[in-house]
């Protein structure tokens, strides 16, 4: 399977990812490089065989739901690009 | 007068212990070769506070206060655990340049109980994707041994830092070989611990079912020191498992006599270059000499490892770096635009390109038509990898493998090649889809440029390959 540079437009959306028309260009090139590369999986035969799992055998763990105090927000809020009061800021989003 | 950089993080533990040094003296020696460091191994030197917490070690041990033996040593953490304070944790991106965690990562919790100073964040390929650390947005690491080559990666810093006697310990992180690719280039030890033995909570997530979190020293059983410190359960991370955690120090005592070393040949390829192969069947030599008995064994899969390991990577770190939006932390861009092109923006200015490269490789092979084409087949083929190790393990103890195909190639010389960097992967990526432990050591030098073993265990059986590669490398002698 080869990828087009439309599909890699496509992809690039998906991905929230902009790239310009020399990226996208070496993009689909590495693509294609590294899916030709994987193809080879399709030699082994996996019939009846189960998708790894590394929790096999064991029991997903469980937690109490249990309300508990955000201990920071100040350091939290701190990081953001743009904060106001205990919010974080956004370019609008409803017209 | 003793040269502090020259001993093993075990000889300056007594050597605290005792107070024939102090922690501060012992912090300065090492804060002050870091900061003439010209390798580009740290991203940022944590200098104040390193020695404030030196002093209040020092205190505590004056007034007799009954500390861990680790109290006072120092060590270098790679710079995807978060730690709170005045230094950003950055993942080697621009994208967290500035970014100050408000918690501690579960190891650097475990660290500070154990009255350990943590000297500086150490640089990576970006988000750890990379096996040279040229990826990093605070420029590439340099090998000790060859300026002019690379120090491995992606905890590339780390292990460089350790060789030259920058530090006596390190953490790395290890997805696909990311702690035993660097140890082997750079002549030190690097385990990767079972999935699961130590807590990845704080540690910023890259392929969150192969990621695990290791020690990096000069010696095996300093390497053990530093895993008995981070190993353990942790109910933060919900695949952090509650097994007993042994003492990895009374594990390295012991002879070899009577243990089944595997050597599987899918790993002696003739491709494998003839210095290298020499110098590991000489290790294995003397693995027989010290009263191991080597059994040859198969791992059918292993060709096919690369291949699963890149598809289900990159799918994990499609959806862990989704969070990278430029809304909560992390970089946004100045252009003007909506939602949608603010999350564009950000992450197109705050991502490096290999970064992009899987993160687009990852929402392929995730997409809806390619899903089962790509990702569940690579989960498939996991499945029968990880079945190849078990069925192994049934007749040997510990398995034996060169860590590296090469020593550390030129900067440069892969960058522009993807499938040729990944391919740098080959012998130790099947080690994280099957999530058993694993250990390199020095094994010898090529044209003067080291060369590592690896040593593959049983889940949880860190213990083998600790005593094994110990015995390694103590050499005929053991």
């Amino acid at each position: 399977m080869a990828v087009s540079k439309e599909e890699v437009g496509k992809i690039a959306h998906l991905a929230r990812l902009e790239l310009d028309e020399h990226e996208t260009a070496r993009m689909t090139e590495d693509m294609n490089a590294i899916l030709a590369y994987v193809e080879q999986l399709n030699e082994v035969d996996t019939e009846n065989v189960s998708p790894h799992s590394f929790l096999e055998g064991k029991e997903t763990p469980q937690e109490e739901d249990r309300e508990a105090k955000f201990g920071n927000i100040e350091e939290a809020l701190a990081n953001a690009p743009r904060a106001e009061g205990r919010f974080f800021v956004v370019p609008k989003v409803i017209e | 007068m003793t040269d502090l950089r020259a001993l093993s993080a075990i000889e300056l533990a007594d050597r605290l212990a005792s107070r024939e040094v102090s922690a501060k003296e012992v912090c300065e020696t090492f804060l002050s070769a870091l900061e003439r460091d010209d390798h580009n191994c740290l991203i940022a030197v944590r200098k104040e506070e390193a020695l404030a917490e030196a002093a209040a070690v020092d205190r505590a041990r004056t007034s007799g206060e009954k500390l861990p033996r680790t109290a006072g040593l120092p060590l270098v953490i790679k710079d995807n655990m978060v730690m709170r304070g005045k230094l950003p944790t950055t993942c080697g991106s621009k994208i967290l340049a500035n970014f100050r965690s408000p918690y501690d990562a579960h190891v650097v919790e475990r660290l500070r109980q154990a009255g350990m100073i943590v000297l500086g964040k150490a640089n990576m390929d970006e988000f750890a994707m990379g096996s040279s650390s040229e990826n990093s947005a605070f420029g590439p690491v340099r090998g000790p041994v060859d300026r002019e080559r690379v120090a491995g990666g992606s905890s590339g810093g780390s292990a460089s830092a350790v060789a030259l006697k920058l530090t006596p310990l390190a953490l790395g992180s290890d997805t696909g070989g990311s702690i035993r690719q660097p140890a082997a280039f750079c002549g030190i030890a690097g385990l990767k611990p079972t999935y699961g033995r130590v807590s990845r909570y704080g540690l910023v997530a890259f392929g969150s079912s192969l990621d695990q979190i290791g020690p990096l020293a000069r010696t095996v059983k300093d390497a053990a020191l530093l895993l008995g410190v981070i190993a353990g359960h942790d109910r933060r991370d919900s695949t952090s498992a509650e097994v007993p955690v042994p003492d990895y120090l009374a594990a390295l005592e012991g002879d070899l006599k009577g243990l089944k070393v595997g050597l599987p040949a899918e790993y002696f390829p003739a491709a494998l270059e003839g210095p290298v192969r020499k110098v590991v069947e000489e290790r294995i030599e003397n693995l027989r000499k010290l009263g191991a008995e080597t059994v040859e064994i198969h791992l059918p899969h292993t060709e096919y490892a690369i291949a699963a390991y890149y598809i289900i990577a990159t799918a994990e770190a499609s959806a862990n770096l989704a969070r990278f939006d430029g809304v909560r932390y992390g970089h946004r861009s100045s252009r003007q635009g909506d939602l949608l092109e603010m999350y564009r923006t950000s992450r197109s200015e705050g991502f490096g390109p290999e970064v992009k490269r899987r993160i687009m490789l990852g929402t392929y092979v995730l997409s809806s038509g390619y899903y089962d084409a790509y990702y569940l087949k690579a989960q498939k083929v996991r499945t029968l990898i990880t079945r190849d190790f078990t069925e192994a393990f049934k007749k040997v103890d510990v398995i034996l493998t060169p860590t590296t195909p090469t020593p550390a190639f030129k900067l440069g010389s892969l960058v522009d090649d993807p499938v040729s960097m990944y391919l740098q992967d080959i012998f130790t990526v099947t080690i994280n889809l099957a999530g058993v432990p694993a250990i390199s050591v020095p094994a010898g030098t090529v044209d003067g440029l080291p060369v590592g073993v690896q040593l593959i265990g049983r889940h949880f059986d860190e213990p083998a390959i600790l005593k094994t590669a110990a015995r390694l490398e103590g050499g005929v002698n053991g």
